[in-house]
């Protein structure tokens, strides 16, 4: 499904290196379910990527086989221009991998948690204890620092994971779902610590949750049913996917109302528009500039002495634009089959994240 | 170094594991009582150290092989999303995890059972009627423990290959205790924990027949030295002695006294003229483990020295000091052995053919004390052996073989007591491949799948 061109790419050798690459990804477990359908997936370094799909969508799955942790039955992964598998030892120390609700050896504390994971990655003592008491005290878990991870709550594990995969300092983050099961200040408090890592670091987030990736990513890759349908910046997806919707809630007498109605039916930037009484629900044709038809609609409107009581527009939420994607995945029907590629977002419209 | 922190944590976990715990606690408790009790008994009648031991050995491999299977088995399974959450998520490989795993899970179970193996081994050699030696003490001990080693690797094997703990311990348990008779039938009883059990007493069981290695005549008295400690009751039987001297005149001891110490037992109350060449013939004495003095040693020679310091001496058929073996005059069997329904028995010389082609002249029991007819005996000149056919051998019992009536090619007899041999099916080392190349197998199968495996 491509909904329209992509813009030409800039040379490979402008743009920053590849951190995670797959080609034809595909899971399928025991013959019974494809959780992973042939994905083409490039992340550069810099990049906060967000990885949106579904429960289900199979992006857990996506972020396990990038890992190692599972096989792929098809295609390949790689991690920092390496193919990636079980014993990939290496290639791991450069990552920093939060599993959604991670489970984490209940008899530990944090602080031979940490420092297990400390030793797992070849840090020295003197490398690892200073290091695991920072994080210990960044995520807020001093209090704790002894207990037994068994009693601890969603959220304290989570703060404990956040920390492990801090531990050695990754280049590249792999986080699944951060901020399941979280209250909203630990959900806050995750989100910001993305946004501050993510000036340094590679980070991968997945989620089904859209206004978090809209908040911390600048780039995105939707998976749909283990396809990945889309891939590029999240501002290409707002700006050019959406419905280009705008709701009006006018104030005017039947007639005038009438009267607008005609003139809308005559203008070639409205694909089409509903009305009932004073709410009118206006729908423009797929563009990127609105304003000039918006400015006429607005002047006929003060001419018909009709006044606006509201305006909203649906345009730019990604919301919108995610479920348009996936309606648009799903009447492509059979054509789906011959799709290899995902829709090309203008991946590279943005600069390079500091 | 992650491999070695690895294997710290699994054993803090395993430091902290009820299970673990909860069997140190019953094994000492069931070691007191089932220990005790038989030692409260040999007081009044002697109890084999041998029996003792087995029975606490069978129950590692009958009973608390339960536990064993619980404790490796849950190893992986039990973990399967911890680990892959905060293990092998990070900078780790699987075999350096499963490698850590496999080698925590067998060190802890292994050090608890040569730890208590060890103990009533001690305590069974101490204060029981002691039947062992270090060495079968070693042997048998090592060869259970070869068996705990293969259960824990199929324990952590089996994690890796099922999901759920459950199905983990009860294929494993389904594996252990009813693959025997599956080996059994399959003629592969030395992969089997039953036949092991079963045979376990033989194998603590010290079965070296006592040898005289030395004889030395004074006037009054033959001190007549053995390969190692006997009975001494059966050592101070004066009639378990003949002493003849050149002109088959017998000399009668009056007393016969053992020193533990030297192995040794002094005939006493002696007349013996000095330079008289005598002949010490025993008879019935046994070890402390119930073997009879081997025929093939219990005789010797020696010359009354006038001077009391006896010169060497020469025990037939048995081993020097030195190490060597003198030339027995009588022929005998040196070896016998079950070659499907057939015994080969090999003699320590050339035959006289006639003689030992007559079945007649021998006597196969199996178990002892069941005596079966051969029905025909064939003589091969080369190896020195017959082969007795037409015999039906039960598996897995003792043979028993006693000729008699033969000579060989010079013409000389066997002894008129005859000459005998034991053939035993218990061959250690079978079971020491039995168990321990299927536990190599188990560590690999162990790592080549889970290196394979989704997590």
């Amino acid at each position: 499904m491509v909904l329209e061109s992509a813009p030409p790419m800039p040379a490979d050798s402008v743009l920053p290196p590849v951190v995670i690459n797959t080609t034809n990804l595909t899971k399928i477990f025991g013959n019974r379910l494809i959780a992973v359908n042939g994905v083409n997936l490039q992340v550069r370094k810099g990049w906060s990527f967000g990885l949106l799909g579904p429960n289900g969508a199979g992006k857990t799955t996506l972020l396990k086989l990038l890992l190692g942790l599972q096989l792929p039955t098809a295609g390949r992964a790689e991690l920092f221009g390496k193919p990636v598998g079980p014993n990939s030892a290496d290639l791991r120390r450069r990552v920093g991998y939060l599993p959604t609700n991670p489970k984490l050896p209940p008899m530990m504390t944090p602080i031979t948690y940490l420092d297990l994971i400390g030793q797992l990655h070849g840090m020295t003592a003197e490398e690892r204890k200073p290091r695991l008491a920072a994080l210990i005290r960044a995520v807020d878990l001093l209090p704790a620092a002894a207990r037994p991870i068994k009693g601890f709550s969603t959220g304290m594990t989570t703060r404990l994971g956040i920390a492990a995969s801090l531990m050695n300092d990754p280049d590249l983050l792999l986080w699944d779902e951060p901020t399941a099961g979280l209250d909203p200040a630990g959900r806050k408090y995750t989100l910001d610590l993305i946004r501050e890592l993510a000036r340094t670091k590679t980070v991968v987030v997945s989620s089904h949750i859209l206004s978090d990736i809209d908040r911390v990513c600048d780039y995105l890759g939707i998976l749909h049913e283990g396809k990945l349908i889309y891939c590029g910046s999240v501002r290409h997806l707002k700006q050019t996917i959406g419905r280009n919707v705008v709701e009006f809630e006018l104030d005017g007498s039947e007639r005038a109302l009438d009267a607008l109605s005609r003139k809308l039916q005559e203008m070639p930037e409205v694909a089409g528009f509903r009305r009932e009484g004073g709410l009118l629900e206006l729908r423009f044709v797929p563009t990127e500039r609105i304003a000039a038809p918006l400015a006429r609609i607005l002047m006929a409107a003060a001419d018909l002495d009709i006044d606006v009581t509201s305006i909203s527009s649906t345009r730019g939420q990604t919301e919108d634009a995610f479920i348009r994607i996936l309606e648009m995945d799903e009447a492509d029907g059979f054509n789906r089959a011959y799709n290899t590629s995902p829709t090309m977002g203008n991946g590279m419209d943005s600069p390079t994240p500091s | 170094m992650g491999w070695t922190a690895l294997l710290r944590a699994d054993l803090l976990v395993l430091s902290r594991s009820w299970v673990l715990k909860g069997w140190i606690i019953v094994l000492i408790l069931t070691g007191l009582v089932s220990v005790g009790g038989p030692l409260a008994a040999a007081r009044s009648i002697p109890v084999p150290a041998s029996g003792i031991l087995a029975t606490q050995l069978d129950a590692f491999l009958m009973i608390w092989s339960t536990v064993i299977i619980v404790l490796a088995a849950g190893s992986v399974s039990m973990e399967t999303e911890i680990i892959a959450d905060s293990i092998l998520s990070r900078s780790c490989t699987r075999t350096q995890y499963i490698g850590a795993k496999l080698l925590s899970r067998m060190m802890v179970i292994e050090a608890v059972y040569l730890i208590y193996a060890a103990t009533v081994a001690y305590v069974a050699w101490r204060y029981a009627a002691n039947d062992m030696t270090l060495a079968t003490i070693t042997l048998g001990v090592g060869i259970v423990g070869l068996a705990v080693l293969l259960l824990s690797a199929l324990g952590v094997a089996m994690s890796t290959l099922v999901n759920s703990t459950i199905f983990a311990v009860i294929g494993l348990l389904l594996l252990w205790y009813v693959a025997s008779p599956i080996f059994t039938f399959a003629g592969a009883d030395y992969l089997s924990p039953a036949s092991l059990v079963r045979n376990l007493p033989r194998i603590l069981k010290d079965a070296n027949a006592p040898q005289i290695v030395e004889a030395a005549a004074e006037p009054t008295s033959i001190r007549v030295t053995f390969s190692k400690d006997v009975d001494a009751a059966t050592a101070e039987q004066i009639a378990n002695y003949t002493i003849e001297g050149s002109t088959d005149h017998r000399y009668t001891p009056q007393t016969a006294v053992y020193d533990k110490a030297k192995t040794a037992v002094v005939l006493g109350g002696l007349n013996l003229p000095p330079g008289e060449r005598v002949t010490v013939t025993v008879r019935g004495v046994t070890d402390r483990a119930g073997n009879e003095i081997s025929p093939a040693a219990d005789m010797a020679r020696t010359t009354v020295r006038a001077d009391g310091n006896a010169p060497p001496t020469q025990a037939a058929g048995a081993p020097s000091p030195l190490g060597r073996r003198t030339t027995a005059t009588a022929p005998r069997i040196t070896q016998c052995t079950a070659v499907g329904g057939s015994l080969r028995v090999t003699f320590s010389a050339a035959m006289n053919r006639k003689d030992v082609e007559d079945p007649t002249h021998y006597i196969v029991e199996c178990p002892p004390g069941t005596v079966r007819a051969a029905k025909f005996a064939t003589w091969n000149a080369d190896s020195h052996s017959v082969l007795l056919s037409g015999l039906d051998l039960p598996s897995g019992e003792q043979v028993k073989v006693t000729v008699r009536d033969v000579r060989d090619a010079a013409g000389t007899p066997v002894p008129k007591s005859g000459s005998w041999a034991v053939y035993s099916e218990v061959t250690p080392w079978k079971y020491l491949l039995g168990f321990g190349i299927p536990t190599l197998g188990a560590c690999a199968l162990a790592v080549l799948w889970f290196s394979r495996r989704d997590l």
